[in-house]
């Protein structure tokens, strides 16, 4: 078992040509045709911050967290939100919407997920770069903490990673999974600390909002950029996290692991 | 059942491989029968696509495998393949695989061709830097000009063939795997192909291919495997599993085995969606074609001389009854035929009860390729013509050849080529 499990691994790193090419034409499929091309990458989230920003900043009057700009703090939580719900939609479906590939090919489908993950970079790298102008533009200083950023996308891409696998091969056998996701992904948008603060709640109520993984990944992007806060200072929930996370990278592995062979059975 | 010699080491071996495949009525039924452990209640029929299949292909072989739709040849290519795992049994494969089990089944039509072939190397495992040192060969087979930098979508499915068998032989395969893919393309990019498997059979690349075409079996293969319902019925040198197919096709008929036991039918079916009509004043009993003084060679052969012949009951008395065939190729153009009128075979009073056996003989100068014979029994009332008994497509056979040639006919030409004064 755990010499089948690590030689999937080694796939995916062997196939690392394979899943930079195919996430290049991921991200080209996107946007080509399309008059502005790679202007929507910049312009969907941009256009999703100023929605946001005006109906809580101006529509609410939302006032400024702890000395932060409303709108620095919502572009720092709602980042790694949209590259989590892109990624983990758009990987449920990617076996299915691969059939080509799976059954007629010998095709090493678990690099599917992860495709799509390389290829979602693109859009997050754009969500970074606004925070960035948004912080310029608010005179923020830029700090050293900047670099636990990568921390977080880590955990982020780990969490992801390991997520996208059970679902995309759940997915197979049972159609549901993706609208299922779907759902989640609108619930948890809510569910999640991002346009609101997490201490507006009570204490028991705070705790079981923590209990969401990606909770971490929402706090640490604005401990990072926003407030200078390293991880450690809250290791019970990065043991908490990082459990979770390993649980589920290990046991989506073999999952997909164990149900691959049958795809091609089912597709 | 393996009467196959091997030279070489054996390349692919297949044991005992079984292929069950479940088939749900609902997709319920599919999680009912995961989640109920608690008794063993089955929700799916079971499919045997493979019944214990056998058999072992040494290096440098080209194998055809033959069988009717659904008998399991694409299943057991899948498997060799291992996009499919067997139910149960093994599949050791030795060396690298390039399979062409579907046309473009790597493509994304939206980008160029060009780009696709690189991705399709990929996925084969080939790096960039390799790719682009084949690439020119793969241009230059494939043969599309400025289509290649065009996105495939724009693509003829004849382009679409040509680009993904230029890719899958020209990444330098161990085992080429062509799963009757080939038949989209025009006749002079197949006998490329053909010639670039002749290649492959010298440098010691071992070719296992599917098609419904005998000819190209008993030109190209060595061996050849048949299948028929998930059963590997035959293997061995390909004229002999070509045969064992045709007899196979002859005895699946129906009521065409009293024939095949009087005498032996010439790679003949007894066709079953047969057009016939007629007014009932006579009636075509029995119909076959055979090869005089030749007996249980079941290989329609170029060049030799066959009989056509049937046998009409006269349910009446009819003056000079005019007997004929007509030859159609498989798009239902006719190529050629007779009659008794045209011929001037006067056949005279018939009366009521009688047999007439009519016989025509001929040398096969068709080409390869499958064709449907139709015969019929006609008259002349008041100067009318009237049909009696017409049977269309009766029977379809199937002619191979040892020589290639362009169309259907073969005027048989002698060639004389010298140099002379200008």
């Amino acid at each position: 078992m755990f010499f089948k499990f690590s030689s999937f691994l080694s796939r995916i790193v062997s196939h690392r040509q394979l899943i930079v090419s195919m996430a290049k034409r991921e991200v080209a499929t996107q946007y080509i045709g399309s008059l502005l091309g790679i202007i929507w990458a910049f312009l969907n989230p941009l256009v999703m911050i100023l929605v946001f920003w005006f109906v809580f900043s101006i529509g609410f009057r939302v006032r400024p967290m702890q000395e932060v700009p409303f709108v620095v703090w919502l572009t720092a939580g709602m980042a790694p939100w949209f590259y989590f719900a892109e990624t983990v939609t758009g990987s449920t479906a990617v076996v299915v919407a691969n059939t080509n590939l799976v059954k007629k090919m010998l095709f090493p489908s678990e690099i599917l997920p992860v495709v799509k993950i390389v290829s979602s970079l693109v859009s997050h790298l754009f969500f970074i770069l606004i925070l960035f102008a948004l912080m310029i533009f608010q005179g923020l200083e830029f700090s050293i903490y900047f670099i636990q950023g990568l921390y977080y996308l880590f955990c982020l891409l780990m969490l992801v990673l390991g997520l996208s696998w059970v679902t995309a091969a759940i997915n197979v056998f049972v159609r549901d999974v993706n609208p299922l996701v779907a759902m989640a992904v609108q619930i948890g948008f809510w569910g999640t600390p991002i346009f609101w603060d997490i201490r507006m709640m009570p204490d028991t109520i705070q705790l079981l909002l923590k209990l969401n993984p990606v909770y971490y990944i929402v706090q640490g992007y604005r401990d990072s950029f926003i407030y200078a806060t390293p991880f450690w200072q809250h290791p019970y929930q990065s043991l908490y996290f990082w459990g979770i996370t390993l649980a589920l990278f290990i046991g989506g592995a073999s999952l997909f692991l164990k149900l691959k062979p049958q795809f091609a059975d089912v597709l | 059942m393996d009467s196959t010699t091997h030279i070489g080491p054996a390349c692919i071996e297949v044991k005992s491989v079984k292929k069950v495949f479940k088939l749900y009525n609902r997709q319920l039924d599919r999680i009912r029968e995961v989640v109920t452990f608690w008794n063993n209640t089955c929700y799916h029929r079971p499919f045997h696509a493979l019944k214990n299949v056998s058999f072992s292909i040494a290096k440098g072989d080209t194998v055809g495998i033959i069988g009717r739709n659904g008998s399991g040849k694409s299943t057991l290519l899948q498997i060799i393949c291992s996009i499919l795992q067997p139910t149960s049994g093994e599949v050791f494969v030795d060396g690298r695989i390039s399979a062409l089990l579907e046309l473009g089944a790597g493509f994304n039509p939206e980008f160029s061709g060009r780009e696709n072939v690189y991705l399709n190397g990929s996925i084969l495992g080939i790096s960039r830097e390799e790719m682009e040192e084949c690439f020119d060969e793969i241009a230059a087979f494939a043969d599309i000009g400025e289509f290649i930098d065009q996105p495939v979508k724009s693509y003829s499915s004849g382009m679409y063939v040509r680009l993904a068998f230029a890719v899958a032989i020209n990444v330098n395969p161990d085992i080429l795997i062509v799963d009757e893919a080939l038949s989209v393309g025009d006749t002079a990019f197949q006998a490329k192909c053909y010639a670039k498997f002749r290649e492959f059979q010298e440098k010691g690349v071992t070719v296992l291919f599917v098609t419904h075409s005998m000819d190209l079996i008993t030109r190209y293969c060595n061996n050849a495997l048949l299948l028929e319902n998930g059963v590997l019925v035959k293997s061995g040198p390909a004229k002999e599993v070509v045969d064992e197919y045709n007899r196979m096709i002859v005895n699946c008929a129906p009521d065409a085995e009293d024939a095949v036991d009087e005498q032996p039918a010439l790679n003949k079916q007894l066709h079953p969606d047969e057009n016939r009509y007629g007014n009932g004043k006579a009636e075509i009993i029995e119909v076959g074609i055979d090869a005089p003084g030749k007996d249980s060679n079941y290989t329609f052969v170029h060049g030799e001389t066959y009989r056509f012949w049937f046998k009409t009951l006269f349910h009446e008395t009819v003056e000079n009854p005019v007997t004929a065939f007509t030859i159609k190729d498989v798009k239902g153009f006719d190529i050629s035929g007779t009659n008794t009128l045209y011929k001037d075979v006067h056949i005279g009073e018939v009366h009521e009860g009688d047999v007439l056996l009519t016989e025509f003989e001929q040398r096969m100068m068709l080409n390869a390729g499958g064709y449907l014979l139709s015969f019929g029994c006609a008259g002349f009332e008041q100067n009318e013509y009237v049909v009696y008994d017409r049977r269309y497509d009766v029977i379809t056979f199937e002619v191979v050849s040892e020589k290639s040639a362009v169309g259907m006919f073969d005027l048989d030409s002698t060639i004389q080529v010298r140099l002379v004064e200008r």
